[in-house]
């Protein structure tokens, strides 16, 4: 009895303390915990570490959601692998790209176009990938766009066909004949003078392609002229053939079949708002084959596509959409080469991309993926396989007239449009700008 | 209440003690070091921040205020200043290149400043803008629709505070530097830069790590940015009122914790952005806590120590005080008793000791009782048997006093007649005390038979006043003297004088018995040593020294002129006493 009592009375004391004793015990829970610590002092790069790339690439909007799923898709693979994506259109990509480069802050993954692989190759701003993407099944043609010098420096993404696009829906509406697969430039132009009648008020046939580099190198190749760069960095423009051209779209430009300069300027290719195929101002513009799907994503149905004209030879080529590179100076190479791998060869990421960069280079995963492909992509293969035929041999010329083309040209064909310069004066002017790059 | 320390047991109050004083002591040191150190924390803490937050207002004010320069810088800029002014709106051409010319040189800024999110131009016919890029045209009929509107409307030129942005990237979080362009008066644009509110937040927080909640305000004194959790921006226009001077602190009440939050803030000299740092009071205070909780833990080890302390010397003092008690419960008078132990020299000891000479005094007290008890008994015994014998006796007489007058025997007769009434009052319904007058008859009846023995020459003469003969005396006290008297002192006589006085002294009754027999021999001693008298007299003065002690007794001494004197000292008694043994 005592003894309980006496119990009772000391563990009512302890009970006072109890609470006291087990703040005192709670001492070593409050520890911070060292495995961060630990992680952090490791120090190497293994797969625990988390590690965020960065990735930049321009394009449509239906390019940035796909892509963005692909790198979700990876990341869910890789939980140590998180992605800070940067994207834009194409406009001011190259500039934005080269600010960040020469500020030593490039992304670590980015988009390059096959143009420009030189160039930055010989800047050193491209981290040597030999050996550490799986090329096997890749086309030998597209892969050696990215070696320079025996090191490979880029990775193509996709085969893309070069080609036009046409409102099918707006010129049944006016009456216009379609245009068929393997039609040519004499028909381009016939087609867009005797459209003129037919179009409403603000309504016009094509953009004005006669400052546009890219339309013009497709009229030079059908005439049998090649590239306006030669392989070895010389200017190539045939005046006879700029001159023919030119004219033919100062014709339309007098007739009405090309929008006036300053509607003309204010084209965003894909941006509903200033697109002038999807504000229903032209009916035709040129597109590659992987566009397809993003025009179509914002009025399914309505387009259509047609292989670049022709006329002595094809006029439409086959070429590697676009690059992945890395950059020299990213602090994740070996991670971005596994993206990179992953990126090209796995079927995962080949059906999720589709042909948002162009057919897949990797043929194994473009016949796996080929069933997977939505109306859109297949829309683009059949454009990508009649351009196949006897499509031209597409060259990236000779480094170092990015600036040429995206420059010169981009002012010279401002010039031309507003009418401020004549074809001769013109061709003068990229004649002598081309003096500049010449070796 | 009482005093505790005759309640409760001896153990519990060691312990109790002992815990109370080791609580105020541990409360006490809590206290003291929580208070101290937390106030200690408190300021190093806040002049830590001061300088963080010092640094911080200069890294960002660096920041935003080149920002406000690159925008003045472009707002100044020819090209862009003609583009919005629309002054060569007759030349569409050369008014594309100047809008290119604007695009491209805004791109370079966006480019290579990474701080900038985007540039925002609102103008006038801004028809070549492309919605996928960095740098946006925008018509100015739209200005008045953003969230910058509001600020901007006093003055030239204003920063807005952070908000979530649609940009083509998707929802952007920004904060945007909105400047006026002018030309003439007029306005004729805006130019808006909008700065990643990510990248100021992560030199908001500078190489912190944990939660921090720092915030930046305007001069107003609004937030404009903040990382952590602030109270929101009601409950902060009054707390920036009482800002004042380039820094400072002061603790706050707010929702976040219950013991709130140490704010210290920094104002740049010569900016007018001020830095607010909030510390949860909690976190300031988390060393203290972690003292206070290891005091605590030493707490509760020197309880457990202390009851394990006081329930072994509790038990040491307890011990003997249980052996005593034990020994206390168990004692019997007879037979071996518990033997306490004998190595105390403390208190115990003492205790110990008194107890066992307790023990000795009780063992002798108890043996005397036995001998009283002893003696008690016989005599009752004695008074039994002498109880029984008068009365056998009495009738005997009665019988043979009849007998006597059967045969004419008259003189027989009257002795036994004598000699009955002496044993009545010599029984006296067994009371050891009888009156003086009773005494005297008994007297006179045994001295009339001596008469008639000594036919006639026996002379007794006594003297009692009036008043004493009520007293009362222990019986049978003066026949014993006068027997003597007859047998011894007139011894080989045939005749004699007897005389009794009774006086009065005081308290005292004072009993004269005379005679003129042949007195004491030499030496004071009677001369009646031999076995009927002296037993008488023995007895009588063994009775009285028993009945009332030493002070009374019986003196006896040769008379003047022959014979015997028998002095009985007695006390007065007027009432019969209490019957003082059996």
């Amino acid at each position: 009895m005592a003894f309980w009592k006496r119990l009772s009375f000391i563990s009512a004391v302890a009970a006072l303390f109890l609470p006291l004793a087990a703040c005192g015990f709670g001492i070593s829970g409050t520890l911070p915990s060292s495995e961060e610590e630990l992680s952090i002092r490791t120090g190497d790069k293994t797969a625990g570490e988390s590690i965020k790339l960065r990735i930049m690439w321009w394009g449509a909007q239906s390019r940035h959601k796909v892509t963005m799923k692909a790198l979700e898709a990876y990341s869910k693979k890789h939980p140590n692998v998180t992605f800070e994506p940067d994207y834009s259109g194409m406009d001011g990509y190259l500039d934005r790209l080269s600010t960040q480069a020469a500020a030593r802050n490039a992304p670590d993954i980015i988009q390059i176009d096959p143009g420009w692989v030189a160039d930055w190759a010989s800047r050193n701003q491209l981290a040597d990938l030999t050996g550490a993407v799986d090329l096997t099944n890749v086309d030998g043609k597209l892969t050696k766009l990215g070696y320079i010098n025996d090191k490979m420096y880029a990775v193509p993404l996709g085969s893309v066909a070069h080609g036009m696009i046409y409102d099918k829906a707006a010129m049944e509406k006016s009456a216009i004949p379609l245009p068929v697969n393997g039609w040519t430039w004499e028909d381009f132009f016939k087609l867009a003078r005797e459209s003129v009648p037919k179009l409403g008020v603000g309504q016009y046939v094509t953009k004005d392609y006669a400052g546009d580099v890219f339309a013009y190198s497709a009229y030079q190749y059908a005439r049998g002229k090649g590239f306006v760069i030669t392989d070895t960095g010389k200017f190539n423009i045939d005046k006879q053939v700029f001159l023919d051209w030119a004219y033919q779209w100062q014709d339309l430009r007098e007739s009405g079949a090309v929008p006036p300069a300053d509607v003309n300027a204010s084209d965003k290719e894909f941006d509903p708002s200033a697109d002038l195929m999807l504000k229903g101002i032209i009916m035709i513009r040129l597109s590659y084959s992987s566009s397809y799907g993003a025009w179509d994503s914002i009025k399914p149905g309505a387009y259509a596509l047609v292989t670049m004209p022709r006329a002595e030879e094809a006029g439409g080529w086959l070429k590697p959409s676009m690059f992945f590179g890395i950059s020299a100076a990213s602090k994740h190479v070996e991670e971005a080469k596994s993206f990179v791998d992953w990126f090209i060869n796995s079927e995962e990421a080949g059906a999720i991309l589709g042909t948002s960069r162009g057919v897949p280079v990797n043929s194994t995963v473009a016949d796996a993926v080929d069933s997977t492909f939505s109306v859109a992509d297949q829309t683009g293969m059949i454009l990508y396989n009649a351009t196949l035929q006897d499509g031209q041999q597409w060259t990236p010329g000779a480094s170092g007239w990015t600036n040429w083309i995206d420059k010169d040209w981009g002012l010279v064909r401002d010039e031309l449009s507003f009418g401020k310069k004549s074809p001769e004066q013109a061709f003068d002017a990229l004649r002598n700008a081309a003096k500049e790059y010449e070796g | 209440m009482g005093n505790p320390f005759k309640k409760f047991r001896v153990d519990n109050l060691f312990f109790g003690s002992f815990a109370f004083l080791i609580v105020i002591m541990i409360g006490a040191a809590i206290w003291t070091s929580y208070s101290l150190t937390s106030n200690e924390l408190a300021t190093t803490a806040s002049s830590n921040q001061h300088n963080l937050l010092n640094m911080l207002n200069n890294e960002i004010t660096t920041r935003l205020t080149t920002i406000e320069q690159i925008s003045l810088s472009t707002s100044r800029d020819n090209v862009l200043i003609s583009l919005l002014s629309g002054s060569h709106s007759e030349d569409e051409f050369a008014r594309y290149q100047q809008f290119k010319e604007v695009k491209q040189s805004l791109a370079s800024l966006t480019n290579s400043i990474p701080l900038i999110e985007g540039i925002d131009v609102y103008m006038h016919k801004p028809q070549y803008g492309d919605s996928e890029s960095y740098i946006q045209f925008r018509n100015l009929e739209e200005a008045s629709r953003q969230y910058w509107a509001e600020s901007v409307k006093r003055n030239d030129m204003a920063w807005t505070d952070e908000y979530r942005r649609q940009s083509f990237q998707g929802e952007v979080a920004v904060l945007s530097f909105v400047r006026t362009i002018l030309n003439n008066n007029k306005l004729i644009g805006y130019l808006v830069m909008h700065v990643k509110a990510d990248m100021l937040k992560e030199v908001l927080a500078g190489h912190s790590t944990g939660q921090i909640s720092r915030m930046l305000l305007d001069a107003s004194g609004n937030p404009i940015l903040h990382i952590g959790s602030v109270p929101d921006g009601d409950s902060w226009s009054r707390r920036a009122a009482e800002m004042q001077g380039q820094s400072g602190v002061f603790r706050i009440q707010d929702s976040q914790s219950d013991s709130g939050s140490l704010l210290v803030y920094s104002r740049s000299r010569n900016s007018d952005w001020t830095m607010v740092e909030l510390t949860p009071w909690s976190q300031i205070t988390k060393g203290s806590l972690k003292l206070t909780k290891a005091i605590a833990a030493i707490g509760a080890v020197a309880i457990l120590l202390t009851v394990i302390l006081t329930m072994l010397i509790s038990r040491q003092f307890t011990k003997p005080i249980k052996k005593l008690v034990g020994a206390m419960n168990q004692y019997s008078l007879e037979g071996e008793n518990a033997k306490l132990p004998e190595d105390y020299e403390n208190e115990f000891g003492y205790l110990f000791s008194g107890y066992r000479k307790q023990n000795e005094k009780i063992q002798e007290l108890v043996q005397s009782l036995r001998q009283r008890h002893e003696l008690q008994r016989r005599a009752e015994i004695d008074a039994l048997q002498a109880n029984i014998n008068p009365h056998f006796l009495y009738n005997t007489l009665d019988q043979l006093n009849w007998m006597a007058i059967a045969n004419g025997q008259e003189e027989i007769s009257r002795i036994l007649e004598l000699m009955g009434r002496m044993f009545r009052i010599g029984l006296s319904n067994g009371n050891t005390f009888i009156t003086v007058h009773e005494e005297m008859e008994h007297l006179s009846s045994y001295i009339e038979i001596q008469q008639i023995r000594f036919s006639g020459l026996l002379q007794f003469r006594s003297d009692i006043p009036e008043g004493l003969g009520s007293c009362y005396m222990p019986k049978m006290v003066l026949q014993p003297f006068v027997e003597n008297a007859i047998i011894h002192g007139f011894h080989h006589r045939s005749q004699g004088e007897i005389e009794v006085v009774m006086r009065r002294l005081g308290d005292q009754l004072l009993i004269t018995i005379e005679d003129d027999g042949v007195g004491l021999r030499s030496g004071g001693e009677p001369a009646v040593h031999k076995k009927s008298g002296g037993y008488g007299i023995r007895n009588v003065e063994e009775r009285i020294s028993a009945y009332f002690g030493n002070k009374y007794g019986v003196a006896l001494n040769s008379r003047e002129g022959g014979g015997t004197r028998v002095i009985v000292r007695l006390p007065l008694l007027e009432e019969q006493p209490e019957r003082q043994i059996g």
